[in-house]
């Protein structure tokens, strides 16, 4: 089993996740690979992926994992670079005997808001990010109001802009529906594409971790 | 706001982001920029091959640089209007009004006015007439051109035929004689394929200037997409496509591909071979089409998928035939492809109305190759009839219930109680140019619907059929303009001012709007829809096909005698089209 750290970055943020692992399938075709399929009426690769990124986010910090073996990780992660397109490429890899189940184990992920005018709005920010936060979202009937401060679990400033850690899995904050708030809150037009998923968090023995340190430590060296 | 801003707020923002794998270096230095655009959307247009091919050509030469551009959906039409942003090319997102050349393919004629809708929002002039230099040249081509005349009026050149070489010297004229309209245009008109309306004489509202279709003399050697574009989300067709050959055997009355596409050109079997390593290679697909009008009849293709078998077995892919002809299936063409249904296209429920269209297929070549089918484990069928058909009574109707219970019956004997699924889907004939049927009326709205209404009764007694049918409304307008003149471009464009576009889609098409546009010009649609004299001269009489108006003559009279041509496949029927080109005749099948 192989498992792949990739970046989604430039126009490859239109791309549906659903189309994210068909590319991801047909690069490691192309490369010549011949990772395990499905036993079904129409074969098709087995391949996990980490949760949905919503369009127009970038990110540096996603996962795939794949039934391949019998190759060493950094040669896959050539190979695979050198066969897809713009925009989804592989960081690094590593073999695992264990299937580091991402989509159900994934619980934060970390975020900067690249727009340096939030820089100016320090102080609403950090007071508005510690008392009520409220989103729009579809309701069963009509537009619906949402207090989701509990699922803001930490937030600081860079010389880039804003980063934010959000909750994911079950009960998840999203990136782009967070920064719409945020915008209506402080007046601002603030742009989903300048948004960027820097890096994902499990929950591990009570704590929450990386999911690199997460995965590279079911790595085997064979 | 800027265009790419615009991505965020319409459905599937991939249709215009691009990125794909394959694209050639379109930031190379280059002489002149040529951009192609289709009609429809990105999934109706990545799954063209006449796109990929012109995209390869033009893009392999060392001074051209072509990137592409597909109608933007509405909801992205609308946007675009809203903040009044030009439409961009997919690649650079370059205004297509920045290009040199515009080529347009016309794929049928519903698609009119989506090509109007392409120009307004690029904010380019409709009529060749008010474009100067200073404007893209506006090129049509695709099949839809082989009557170009509704569309004369707006492009500046029409490439009719096949698009591969006369594109490339198109292309290349406009490089050398830059900003020179008139020179471009004037030196068009001399390469074989290229219809200038603008400098063309019109007699009676007809054009009467000869004009010649462009022909690839050897398709064998003709340039072919090895590495096409992989989309990056799902289209319409996502595989890459093998072009077996060019041109049809079987002669089909109704056929306007077959006589259009004609002299046969073949793909020889160790280029196939090769294409098809390479297309796996290239894109990482799982399934590969293998196309041409009918796959079926391509020579020794029993040999072609045995040679290709071992390959796309190991790669895990799936070979497509998305034509098949009754009588050229066999099993080994499905073994190796997906059983997820079979499509055949009997056309006509009895022998005699498929001896007037010369639909060269028996109730026993219908009865053989189901029963093959089912005995290698497909559970669904699907088949296509048209209604409407010269001659046609309400027998022929019933015959293509007959042949639905038949079928059901051979389900029966080879899986027993198991359900099978057929699926029949019934359009309306469409008399088309350059066919045996070119001059024939197409019958009345009302009659299309209470035949259609006679079909549907007739397969409601049997269980377990679905049947679908188009539109008469859709169909007649088709007619309309496949026989249509110059003088209904002022119809299309009335059409698309009010609101017409896309209406090659269900929801889109507006009956309505067509109706009232025809009204208020005064428009006498049966004149197109009503037939032409066997003496008339037609809209597209001027352009040489090779195919002889003579043959298709006799083609008719020979139709309504119900006698049958065979395959071109036994000989050769001399219909004038060799002189493009050798005619791939095989005579040891």
């Amino acid at each position: 089993m192989l498992t792949v750290k990739y970046k989604k970055t430039g126009d490859a943020v239109y791309i549906s996740h659903i189309d994210v692992q068909n590319i991801i399938n047909r690069s490691v075709r192309r490369a010549g690979y011949e990772p395990e399929v499905s036993k079904g009426f129409n074969p098709h690769t087995l391949l996990k992926m980490s949760p949905p990124l919503p369009l127009g986010i970038e990110s540096v910090a996603e996962y795939f994992t794949l039934y391949l073996d019998g190759e060493k990780p950094e040669r896959f992660v050539e190979r695979f670079n050198q066969n897809s397109p713009e925009g989804i490429k592989a960081v690094w890899a590593v073999k695992t005997d264990v299937y580091p189940n991402l989509a159900r184990e994934i619980e934060a992920s970390d975020y900067i808001i690249r727009d340096s005018r939030l820089l100016g709005y320090r102080n609403e920010i950090e007071e508005r990010l510690r008392s009520e936060f409220e989103i729009s979202g579809k309701g069963r009937q009509a537009e619906e109001k949402k207090e989701v401060s509990a699922l803001i679990l930490g937030f600081g400033f860079t010389e880039e802009g804003l980063n934010v850690k959000l909750a994911a899995g079950n009960t998840a904050l999203r990136a782009d529906r967070f920064l719409v708030a945020l915008g209506g809150y402080l007046g601002l037009d603030l742009r989903v594409m300048d948004i960027l998923r820097t890096a994902q968090y499990v929950r591990l023995g009570g704590e929450s971790v990386d999911a690199d340190i997460y995965i590279q430590n079911l790595a085997v060296n064979r | 706001m800027e265009y790419k801003d615009l991505f965020l707020l319409v459905e599937k923002p991939a249709r215009y982001a691009g990125g794909e794998f394959n694209l050639p270096d379109i930031n190379k230095p280059h002489k002149v920029k040529y951009c192609i655009a289709f009609p429809d959307v990105y999934e109706v247009g990545m799954s063209n091959l006449g796109i990929q091919i012109i995209y390869d050509i033009l893009n392999k030469d060392k001074d051209i640089v072509c990137e592409r551009c597909f109608a933007p959906w509405t909801d992205m039409g609308e946007l675009l209007k809203k903040y009044d942003i030009p439409l961009c090319s997919i690649e650079t997102k370059t205004p297509l009004k920045d290009f040199d050349i515009l080529g347009i393919s016309v794929q049928y004629e519903l698609a009119y006015t989506s090509i109007l809708y392409l120009l307004d929002l690029a904010k380019i002039p409709f009529y060749a007439k008010d474009r100067d230099g200073s404007y893209p040249l506006i090129v049509g081509g695709g099949p839809c051109v082989a009557n170009p005349e509704p569309l004369a009026d707006f492009f500046d050149i029409i490439v009719i035929g096949d698009g591969e070489e006369a594109n490339l010297k198109l292309t290349k004229l406009a490089a050398e004689y830059k900003g020179d309209k008139q020179r471009i245009l004037k030196e068009a008109a001399k390469i074989e394929g290229c219809y200038v309306p603008s400098l063309c004489a019109v007699e009676n509202g007809l054009c009467v200037t000869p004009v010649k279709k462009a022909c690839v003399k050897d398709l064998d050697k003709a340039p072919y997409p090895e590495k096409p574009l992989v989309p990056n989300m799902e289209v319409v067709h996502n595989r890459p496509v093998v072009e077996l050959y060019r041109g049809c055997y079987a002669g089909c009355r109704f056929c306007q591909a077959c006589f259009f596409y004609r002299p046969i050109r073949i793909r020889e079997k160790g280029t196939v071979e090769r294409l098809t390593e390479e297309l796996i290679k290239s894109t990482g697909t799982e399934e590969l089409g293998f196309s041409s009008l009918s796959s079926g009849d391509y020579p020794d293709i029993c040999s072609v998928i045995d040679s290709v078998y071992g390959l796309c077995k190991q790669k895990n892919v799936k070979i497509q035939f998305p034509s098949l002809r009754l009588d050229s299936y066999h099993p080994a063409l499905s073994e190796s492809t997906r059983k997820s249904g079979l499509t055949f296209a009997p056309e006509a429920g009895t022998q005699r109305l498929r001896d007037v269209i010369n639909k060269n297929i028996t109730d026993e070549d219908i009865d053989r190759t189901t029963r093959a089918a089912f005995s290698q484990g497909y559970r669904s069928v699907k088949l296509y009839f048209m209604v409407g058909l010269p001659t046609e009574t309400d027998d022929d109707l019933r015959g293509i219930a007959n042949i639905v219970r038949r079928i059901k019956e051979i389900h029966y004997e080879v899986h027993g109680n198991r359900a099978v699924s057929i699926s029949v889907s019934a359009s309306i004939f469409v008399p088309k140019p350059l066919t045996p049927f070119q001059w024939v009326p197409q019958i009345p709205f009302e009659e299309m619907e209470r035949r259609q209404q006679f079909l549907r009764n007739e397969l409601r007694k049997i269980k377990g059929v679905s049947f679908h049918w188009h539109e008469p409304a859709v169909s007649w307008l088709e007619a309309v303009f496949a026989r249509g003149d110059r003088s209904l471009s002022k119809l299309v464009e009335d059409a698309y001012l009010h609101g017409a576009v896309f209406d090659g889609w269900t929801d889109k098409f507006r009956f309505d709007v067509w109706k009232e546009s025809i009204e208020r010009l005064n428009i006498d649609t049966n004149k197109y829809t009503g037939g032409y004299g066997l003496d008339a001269r037609l809209p597209w009489d001027f352009i040489d096909f090779g195919v002889t108006k003579k043959y298709l003559l006799n083609e008719y009279k020979m139709a309504l005698e119900g006698k049958v041509t065979p395959s071109c496949k036994l000989g050769c029927r001399a219909c004038g089209a060799s002189k493009y080109a050798d005619c791939k005749i095989q005579k040891n099948w």
